[in-house]
């Protein structure tokens, strides 16, 4: 018995510190560790996001270490589909808010900006198109739907040469064909590796070509 | 008779046990892309320096250092390590360091690779004589930079260990399929980074 009341003087404080604790799960069910995107931060912060379930701190000291792990389960659970797309669209709006960030800070213009993204999943490249369009609109820039179309014949030599020399003379065409017009800008989110999860944005204005650093 | 100790064994063997968990947290947990045994860096010259810190004695960063020139030089890189922040010489770093070099192609692209570990909160527990960590959670900033010094990546993944009750957990496989996935997926992304860099130029 007196082992017992030992055990339980010294470990309640602990079990009690986890039990809220996603990853440990002791009372509701277990989410795989991966399913959660948890983010440690200081406990004044999840009582800002979740003013409702952290009490504000106590007068007297109770002896609990309190710290915020902060978790959301993810939208689709892990592996349902594929590592790259996921890894990509778990950033979606990094990435969006980065190019137009980039396009931005080319300074004041009254340019209409047209978006592409070369990805080869259709879908995750309209999601980024969508994105990155609404994002140059939060910063005040002209944006429009219209797609700068090239000839088939135009595709077909582009889709031979590598991307160093595909995107200036695809930009060249662009321009030359009337895909792009005056006062019209292209902003290329790219994905130039079959395992890259990072995107480059490129610039074709007037007919040049341009990676934005 | 004979069942009674297999029984046994199979009852314990099937009550949880206090096992080590291994959590990724932000930036650990995203998703991977990149193929560890795929020739990612071929004809890349990686310098890897793995500083020490507070939280990380020298032994251990060159652990670190060693295991890291293992994973690119399976992508196919050239590996040099360091610990320090000078810039390794080419004839003394390996000794000095462990560093390994492959024969190979002559390298045509150079990527380093700075990793800096810290501890961002631990949790002890005591009971008797035992004192041990059963909480921890660690930050590891990798910077990745050409040959110019210009800065092609810079991430943190943060990553926590935990005691709790459980069945069998392949904690070490968990953490080194994630940890290693990541900066693979960080080294190649720099090194695609990096072309387009020098094709802006």
């Amino acid at each position: 018995m007196g082992t017992l009341i030992y055990i339980l003087v010294f470990f309640t404080p602990s079990i009690v510190e986890s039990v809220q604790d996603p990853a440990r799960a002791w009372i509701p069910p277990a989410p795989d560790v991966r399913d959660l995107e948890c983010e440690a931060g200081p406990e004044d912060l999840a009582r800002r996001e979740a003013p409702d379930e952290v009490e504000p701190p106590a007068y007297r000291q109770d002896y609990l270490e309190r710290r915020a792990v902060i978790c959301r389960e993810r939208l689709l659970p892990h592996a349902a589909r594929p590592a790259r797309d996921d890894a990509v669209l778990n950033r979606l709006r990094h990435h969006a808010q980065e190019a137009a960030g980039r396009v931005k800070a080319l300074g004041p213009g009254e340019r209409t900006w047209l978006v592409e993204v070369n990805y080869p999943d259709v879908r995750v490249a309209h999601k980024l198109a969508f994105a990155t369009k609404t994002a140059l609109l939060d910063l005040g820039l002209r944006v429009t739907d219209r797609a700068p179309a090239l000839a088939a014949a135009d595709l077909e030599v582009l889709s031979t040469l590598p991307p160093e020399k595909g995107y200036p003379l695809a930009c060249e065409r662009m321009h030359a064909a009337g895909g792009l017009r005056a006062g019209d800008g292209l902003v290329m989110l790219a994905s130039l590796h079959p395992r890259e999860t990072a995107l480059h944005t490129g610039l074709c204005v007037d007919g040049a070509w341009r990676w934005l650093p | 008779m004979a069942l009674r100790p297999l029984l046994l064994f199979a009852v314990l063997w099937a009550l949880p046990a206090c096992v080590t968990v291994y959590q990724p947290l932000s930036g650990a947990h995203r998703p991977v892309a990149v193929d560890l045994r795929g020739p990612n860096l071929k004809g890349v010259a990686v310098t890897v320096r793995c500083l020490p810190s507070a939280d990380m004695p020298r032994a251990e960063s060159g652990l670190l250092c060693r295991k890291l020139a293992r994973l690119f030089e399976n992508q196919g890189a050239t590996v040099q390590t360091t610990t320090s922040r000078e810039r390794p010489e080419a004839e003394e770093a390996p000794a000095a360091e462990g560093a390994t070099a492959e024969a190979g192609p002559e390298p045509t692209e150079a990527l380093e690779v700075e990793l800096t570990s810290r501890r961002l909160h631990e949790k002890r527990t005591s009971f008797l004589f035992f004192d041990y960590i059963s909480d921890y959670t660690f930050a590891q900033d990798i910077v990745v930079r050409d040959e110019r010094g210009a800065l092609l990546a810079r991430e943190r993944l943060v990553g926590r260990f935990f005691d709790t009750l459980g069945f069998n957990e392949n904690t070490d496989l968990n953490f080194s399929r994630l940890f290693y996935g990541a900066v693979s997926q960080i080294a190649l992304n720099a090194r695609m980074r990096r072309k387009v860099l020098a094709a802006g130029r």
